[in-house]
């Protein structure tokens, strides 16, 4: 190429990895299914489909449905269980030339020590994602729908869950909350070694026609493009308050979105929705923010982050 | 390894046939060659911006030399965006997708039953092209709310088969429901005190609304008639990612897209739907 170019390798904890730009959870199956559409160890890194300590048989169809720039679901986390996944899916991942990050979640605190200890192994996986927000499932020990909705208890699993393993450790928040910025803090204080922000945010479509609810859980989390905006302010308010990366979620569709995050504050971010629209378009985000890193002579990745 | 590709088509009709359907015409070589009786392909409706967002899935209606033809009804956005493409655009599609009808139970002697709610017969009717192609006897059972609503009446007749007709405001055929006609035509053979083996006679594949499914079911169950049902659920991605377009099953629940579109009747859990 002649020129030299910026060095988009990023580090988050104790992990280096080779992109800021990686796959969100519950869109890329456990990486799999997408192998046949692109080069997956192009990726920055790959957080799985959330696992459970036990299995999980999601929510009553239908699941999901388009909204207007938006894709509104309630799939309930459906999975096998950490037992069946880690017999199943380890050997698979560990040869993936990438970073792994297992996403996990449970109905109380106990349940996501358990889960991540279990799934704990010497090297593996480079770090969990902590998902403390999914909207389609009920908890227990909060007298709040979504574990990340309550600072308190967010930071004690946070704790808990450092204990129990070496790997790096991301907590995956709500939007739906007075001030995520309070929650992002809790988990800085629980040790957490980056944030995900933004989970969907709830949301209801109604079929006037049939005078009912299209999903069958009635409510559902909203993403896609329809959300980037809120979700940008989300980040550049948590920013402003921790000191720990933030890893931007919220209608990335092309590389411009991701220089917004970053923008905003970001340090890396996810593609969600966008895999869903086009299963090979990774390839061609990673070029439009490389094409604009070299278009605007950005040397440094990190001269980016929260200039606005 | 890159296997797939996602493909680009190129439009060469786009044509409304009925009352809000439309068919369309595109041209890809790969998918005409590939695409199996009961595939669908989840298509981009429009590529300037991110509304409407997703890929919205279309059973493959036929193929013919380089083109497969789609036969689609406008019901939201998506659809609508799709109607207005012009012939000489590119879409792009994916697809074949899921597993189509599975002919290689059937033995050549029994006679198909073909029942198609509405635009249920899209999927059907390149089954039927092809079972005609094998030699196997074929009788459609075509319904819909109205006459301008019945589908591809001329060339279902075309391929040999025994069509009969109902509409709901008895416009065209029989007033009434098409599993009325159904029954209507299995009692005739239970008149000949043949009810016994009445399932060894026929075959039958469906495709339509969940509720002409569901009492479709109860009819294939009554007369222990191997059926396969074509569901259609709403999807996000078409490849098994999204875990969206979810049916419950005997064995718990199915992905549409990719265990599906194509059930054995035995194998849905028919209380749950």
């Amino acid at each position: 190429m002649g020129c030299a170019m910026t060095d988009i390798k990023i580090k988050i904890g104790n992990k280096e990895f080779k992109n800021p730009i990686w796959m969100a959870s519950g869109t890329f199956g456990y990486g799999k299914e997408f192998e046949d559409f692109l080069d997956i160890e192009k990726i920055g890194a790959i957080i799985t489909k959330t696992v459970t300590l036990t299995a999980r048989e999601g929510n009553k169809p239908p699941r999901i449905v388009e909204t207007p720039a938006g894709l509104l679901n309630s799939i309930g986390l459906e999975n096998k269980g950490a037992d069946k996944f880690k017999e199943e899916m380890y050997s698979y991942l560990k040869k993936i030339n990438t970073k792994i990050i297992i996403s996990v979640a449970g109905g109380t605190g106990k349940e996501y020590e358990e889960c991540v200890e279990k799934l704990s192994e010497k090297n593996f996986p480079d770090a969990f994602e902590i998902n403390l927000s999914c909207p389609n499932v009920t908890h227990e020990g909060t007298k709040y729908q979504l574990i990340a909705q309550d600072p308190i208890l967010t930071e004690k699993i946070i704790k808990m869950v450092k204990k129990k393993t070496k790997s790096v450790v991301i907590a995956k928040l709500t939007p739906n909350v007075t001030d995520v910025s309070e929650i992002a803090r809790a988990v800085e204080n629980g040790g957490a070694d980056a944030v995900a922000m933004v989970n969907t945010y709830m949301g209801i479509a109604v079929c006037a026609e049939e005078q009912k609810a299209v999903l069958g859980n009635v409510v559902g989390g909203l993403s896609g493009p329809a959300i980037k905006p809120m979700a940008l302010k989300a980040v550049r308010d948590a920013y402003k308050k921790i000191k720990i990366p933030i890893i931007g979620i919220g209608g990335i569709m092309r590389g411009m979105d991701v220089v917004e995050f970053m923008l905003c504050g970001a340090t890396a971010v996810q593609v969600g929705t966008a895999n869903f629209v086009n299963p090979d378009g990774y390839d061609l985000i990673l070029k439009e923010f490389k094409d604009y890193l070299k278009r605007k002579n950005i040397k440094k990745l990190s001269s980016l982050v929260g200039k606005i | 390894m890159k296997t797939k590709k996602i493909l680009q088509g190129k439009i060469i009709s786009n044509k409304k046939i009925a009352p809000d359907h439309f068919k369309m015409a595109i041209q890809n070589e790969w998918l005409a060659l590939k695409a199996r009786p009961g595939q669908f392909v989840m298509i981009k409706v429009q590529e300037k911006n991110n509304d409407p967002l997703l890929r919205i899935p279309l059973g493959v209606h036929f193929t013919e030399e380089d083109r497969t033809y789609l036969l689609y009804k406008v019901v939201g956005p998506g659809t609508a965006t799709l109607s207005q493409r012009q012939k000489g655009e590119i879409v792009s599609i994916l697809g074949p997708l899921g597993n189509g009808f599975d002919l290689s139970k059937n033995s050549p002697d029994k006679e198909a039953l073909i029942v198609a709610g509405g635009h249920g017969i899209v999927p059907l009717y390149m089954l039927i092209k092809e079972l005609r192609k094998k030699g196997i006897k074929v009788a459609v059972f075509e319904g819909a709310c109205s006459k301008e609503h019945i589908l591809c009446e001329n060339r279902l007749k075309q391929t040999g088969s025994k069509v009969f007709i109902a509409t709901e405001n008895g416009t065209q055929g029989k007033k009434g429901r098409v599993t009325d006609v159904l029954v209507e035509y299995l009692k005739k053979y239970e008149k000949n005190g043949k009810r016994k083996n009445i399932g060894e006679k026929y075959i039958m594949f469906v495709c339509g609304p969940k509720p002409m499914i569901k009492s479709v079911n109860k009819i294939a169950e009554k007369f222990k008639i191997n059926t396969q049902i074509s569901f259609a659920e709403y999807m996000a991605c078409g490849i098994g990612a999204c875990l969206g377009c979810a049916i419950m099953t005997v064995d718990g629940y199915k992905m549409t897209c990719k265990d599906g579109p194509v059930f054995d009747s035995k194998e849905i859990k028919w209380d749950a739907q």
